[in-house]
């Protein structure tokens, strides 16, 4: 049995590994931390879902609060641990993105509605944070969105428990 | 589906169908759980016929003008938005007269605190009972009974633009408690901190009245 100590047969970590590890670890941190406050207050969150007039059935409105909270936990866990890396981070992309059309939409009916500066908006989006400031948020998901696209992008499998749950042929 | 795709989809359908799979579960067994089939908003909620004109509420608000820089809160809309609702309104200084009614000691006006258990503690209208219609279940019990043997229901929330005190009156009335003895009181604990109603902390009938 031969073990090498040598640090040098160990594969290199790139600073494209590092990058990747550092978006998982914002995103997921992000999202549990979120997710988390929502979870101890759904009938909050299901106020600020209402608020976003995205459709009037109460059944909808019900599975999307009681399920989407906990889905955000879920999903940090496994991209902080390292799971299924990419898809957990694509399935973020896809959510921050529409999460950031929905903040964006309701933003712009305010601003047309009350007729006050784009920048001096101030709401609850019910993503668990309160009330922010409509520029900081959008700018926040903008971050959170390219953290996450590139960790569904870029292939790296440094400090991840199970990268991928199937077998891939590339 | 190219053959690189179909792992990197199978995957992502076994990460949304499990996340969901455990996500309705983590809500079913929490306690602050949401109830899938409940219509918190009374979306689809057949509304309450409108009282007739000089209804109690009628009468007793003819006159009384709400205190100068409207500090209800409440907009025209969110007046008109209650009367399509079919529910009454009741003001400030009518909710006040309620109070020192001697028919508040022994139940016969009963007041509705309609937010949530951990602000109802911070403060609310002496002996006003809690029903956080969103945890119904937990507050029922003890709050309908006592609706029923009252003849005037006062339910309030925050005030401004919170709707939880209509909807627990709709919950209420949904309940069989008749809709021509439930009032809203649009105001709410800000108004009535604000002038100057005395707040009990705590749980009901705690005696901490500030």
């Amino acid at each position: 049995m031969s073990h090498s100590l040598d640090p040098s047969s160990r594969p290199a970590v790139s600073m494209g590994d590092r990058f990747v590890f550092l978006a998982r670890v914002t995103v997921a941190l992000v999202f549990i931390y979120l997710g988390w406050v929502k979870t101890a207050d759904p009938a909050s969150f299901l106020k600020q879902l209402r608020e976003f007039e995205f459709t009037e059935q109460p059944l909808l409105l019900n599975l999307v609060a009681a399920a989407l909270p906990w889905f955000e936990v879920y999903c940090g866990v496994l991209l902080l641990a390292g799971v299924g890396t990419r898809s957990v981070a694509t399935i973020f992309t896809v959510m921050l993105l529409g999460f950031t059309a929905l903040v964006l939409n309701r933003a712009l009916a305010i601003h047309t509605a009350e007729e006050i500066a784009f920048c001096a908006i101030a709401l609850d989006c019910g993503c668990g944070s309160g009330e922010v400031n409509i520029c900081k948020k959008l700018a926040q998901n903008a971050g959170l969105l390219a953290c996450a696209s590139f960790a569904a992008i870029k292939k790296s499998y440094w400090l991840a428990l199970k990268p991928a749950l199937f077998p891939r042929n590339a | 589906m190219t053959g690189a795709a179909k792992p990197y989809l199978q995957e992502l359908a076994v990460i949304v169908t499990g996340g969901a799979m455990i996500a309705f579960l983590a809500n079913a067994l929490s306690p602050n759980g949401i109830d899938l089939t409940k219509d918190y908003f009374h979306l689809n909620t057949t509304r309450p016929a409108v009282p007739p004109e000089g209804s109690v509420s009628t009468q007793s608000d003819a006159g009384i003008v709400e205190p100068p820089g409207n500090p209800t809160g409440a907009t025209d809309a969110t007046a008109s938005r209650l009367a399509a609702m079919g529910l009454q309104r009741v003001r400030h200084q009518r909710v006040v007269e309620l109070y020192h009614d001697p028919r508040y000691e022994v139940g016969e006006i009963v007041f509705v605190d309609a937010r949530n258990g951990d602000a109802y503690r911070d403060g609310h209208i002496p002996k006003a009972y809690p029903f956080d219609h969103y945890q119904m279940e937990d507050y029922v019990d003890e709050v309908f009974p006592a609706c029923e043997i009252a003849d005037q229901v006062v339910i309030y929330c925050n005030g401004g633009e919170c709707e939880d005190s209509e909807f627990a009156a709709l919950d209420l009335i949904q309940l069989g408690l008749p809709a021509k003895k439930v009032y809203v009181y649009l105001g709410g604990i800000t108004q009535w901190q604000s002038q100057g109603g005395s707040i009990e902390l705590g749980p009901r009938d705690s005696g901490d009245i500030q």
